[in-house]
């Protein structure tokens, strides 16, 4: 993934406002890269951008040697649908559905709900250690628990990508250390990703850190 | 949290990483389409909001069956009335009193005036009595008529024989009985039966229709009645000899035009016959199909209107209470629009979930609303004598209309939707 002087505006009633200011970064396949940077600073932004869930205002998303902004909405989605995998804030589950068939519900857009896709689901559950959780309703779970339900679906197809948002950002630090060791594993295991925080204490997982201040990348 | 890190699988990729059974098993809910397992979590997640969707589209559902099946019924009454009138029939009889004052009775002499002017055409006549309860213990009519009154009006005979022309000719004591009167007093052909003392021999069944020109229409008098014997109308009765004007009267008199003749032409003429000043007849009423179905025009016309306002309304009403409860839906549930999106899930595809979602409502509300009406209409067929009736296209429109109206009032809510930004959803997580 790979970003050529990207800039993003955002309306305001006083004026446009540049969120994002001349972002250079490129993310080779099996690093593990974390952002981290104060409130406001543009962190989700950018991440929004490289998970292809917005455009840019100026510059160039290129994601698999593709430029985004040739991509029309149903290209966009397919590359979403295979090749990145989200983590949120507050997980995003849907709460009455068992954790196993949130795992699932990755596949939602994907041709099917196969015997695949249950066996896949079943080890990106297995995978973040959750295999005796799975007919646990979502809201049952701790919020540790719900986190690692949100990996797995992140997981279970296997992307390119593993994007996250603040994914400790509402977690007991307990909880915390055990998602970020996940995020470790699965990076070792030679998935990418990339992770937004303002937790400075996680740098350590990373392979490479960037801090994002006012809209700049250093 | 070493403990819990010690249980996460050592690699994504290895295929033999232990899974347990109750992991793995799809439970039977994993057996239904992913998009019944959306619209089931969708109806879940706001049940209140979506059972007064679904009541407000069930009562207009339950509005609109009831008014197809009211129509329905006044069409086959004004087709049962036609029939029982008989093809290409049409009727003269006395009109309660003539424009004179005075009561104008048709006689048997116009009958053969129509008889020997309208050449190929039917002509019968009738005259009815009602017979002495204490002679059968029931009440029943006597028609006295010709041969030609079964064949007029299309009935079937059911064993032996309508009166005949020998019977008339010859005065016979014959008299074919309605099927009703068959049933009620198990009388058969070769029976004898005594009318007021005077023994007349049963030489048939006959079906006389479902009596409707006697019971519902305003122009009573043409029909003949469930429980009823026919004479022939030269046959001694007693009634007949009470006077010389009484044994000439008549009730009706019914003309059949052949299907080669043009039927209005000879309604003209007909009515050119027994009108003319020198017979003094001003007090006939004509009957035609036309006449007949005039009334239920206009109560159908009247029932559209009315019925069809209400009906209207209480859709309108449900679909504005599900277009709410779409807004609703789609403002509660941004975030997981943008999890959908985050998915790969398109904006059609969005749009797609919350049609399918009301229509879902609209089409279970459209069935229930069927049975629920049909309930009602029992209920009517049981305790009323109106007649409603509903056929398969007035089953299938409530069922058609409720998806049209799943599809007309999510189409805004779903749009919205569609054109949430992924990342404007997320946002809001």
């Amino acid at each position: 993934m790979q970003m050529i002087g990207v800039i993003k505006t955002f309306p305001s009633p006083s004026g446009p406002v540049e969120v994002l200011r001349h972002i250079d970064l490129v993310i080779q396949p099996g690093e593990f890269v974390l952002i981290t940077g104060p409130s406001g600073s543009g962190k989700t932004t950018l991440l929004n951008l490289a998970s292809l869930m917005d455009s840019p205002t100026a510059g160039e998303v290129v994601f698999d040697g593709a430029r985004v902004s040739t991509m029309d909405d149903g290209a966009l989605c397919a590359v979403r649908k295979r090749k990145i995998g989200m983590v949120f804030q507050r997980f995003c589950l849907l709460s009455n559905r068992s954790a196993f068939d949130n795992v699932l519900f990755r596949f939602r857009y994907v041709e099917g709900v196969n015997v695949d896709a249950v066996e896949l689901a079943s080890k990106a559950l297995a995978t973040v250690g959750l295999s005796r959780m799975g007919d646990r309703l979502a809201r049952k779970l701790s919020a540790g628990e719900m986190q690692r339900v949100a990996i797995a679906r992140a997981i279970a197809l296997k992307p390119d990508l593993l994007v996250a948002d603040e994914p400790t950002g509402n977690l007991d630090a307990d909880s915390a250390m055990t998602v970020m060791e996940c995020f470790r594993q699965l990076n070792e295991q030679g998935i990418t990703v990339l992770m937004v925080t303002h937790n400075e204490a996680l740098r350590g997982y990373a392979t490479r850190h960037h801090v994002c201040r006012s809209g700049v990348l250093e | 949290m070493k403990d819990e890190a010690k249980n996460m699988s050592p690699s994504l990729q290895h295929s033999n990483t232990p899974i347990l059974h109750h992991a793995t098993a799809p439970s039977p809910r994993l057996l239904l389409s992913p998009l019944l397992r959306d619209l089931l979590d969708g109806i879940r997640a706001e049940p209140a909001r979506v059972a007064l969707s679904f009541m407000a589209v069930t009562i207009g559902m339950v509005a609109l069956v009831l008014l197809l099946a009211v129509l329905g019924g006044l069409r086959e009454r004004a087709r049962v009335l036609v029939r029982e009138l008989g093809a290409n029939v049409f009727a003269v009889r006395t009109a309660a009193t003539g424009e004179s004052g005075r009561k104008q009775d048709l006689e048997e002499k116009h009958a053969v005036i129509l008889r020997e002017n309208l050449p190929g055409c039917s002509v019968s006549a009738f005259q009815r009595y009602e017979l002495n309860a204490r002679d059968v213990g029931q009440a029943i009519s006597i028609i006295a008529t010709d041969e030609s009154l079964s064949g007029v009006r299309g009935w079937t005979v059911r064993q032996g024989r309508f009166i005949d022309r020998s019977d008339v000719r010859n005065a016979e004591r014959h008299a074919a009985i309605s099927v009703g009167l068959a049933g009620l007093k198990k009388w058969k052909p070769g029976d004898m039966v005594s009318l007021e003392n005077t023994a007349f021999k049963i030489v048939g069944i006959v079906d006389p229709g479902t009596a409707a020109l006697e019971s519902g229409s305003s122009d009573a008098g043409l029909g003949v009645g469930e429980n009823v014997i026919f004479v022939p109308r030269t046959a001694p009765f007693p009634r007949q000899r009470d006077s010389r004007e009484m044994s000439h009267r008549v009730d009706a008199i019914f003309v059949q035009a052949t299907a080669d003749e043009d039927f209005h032409r000879v309604l003209v003429v007909a009515q050119k016959l027994l009108q003319a000043p020198a017979l003094g007849l001003d007090g006939i009423s004509w009957v035609t199909p036309e006449s007949l179905l005039q009334g239920i025009r206009r109560l159908q016309g009247s029932v559209r209107v009315a019925g069809g306002s209400i009906t209207f309304l209480c859709l309108v009403l449900g679909g504005t209470t599900l277009m709410s409860l779409m807004v609703a839906n789609v403002r509660d549930r941004v975030v997981e629009i943008g999890l959908r999106r985050s998915l790969g899930a398109t904006a059609t595809d969005v749009a797609k979930l919350f049609v399918f979602e009301a229509c879902a409502v609209t089409f279970s509300a459209g069935v229930v609303g069927l049975v629920v009406a049909g309930l009602i209409l029992l209920l009517i067929r049981e305790k009323s004598s109106l007649l409603v009736s509903i056929g398969a296209s007035g089953l299938a429109l409530p069922l058609v209309l409720s998806i049209a109206m799943g599809v007309i009032f999510s189409y805004w809510p779903a749009r919205m939707a569609s054109r949430i930004s992924p990342s404007e959803a997320l946002r809001n997580e």
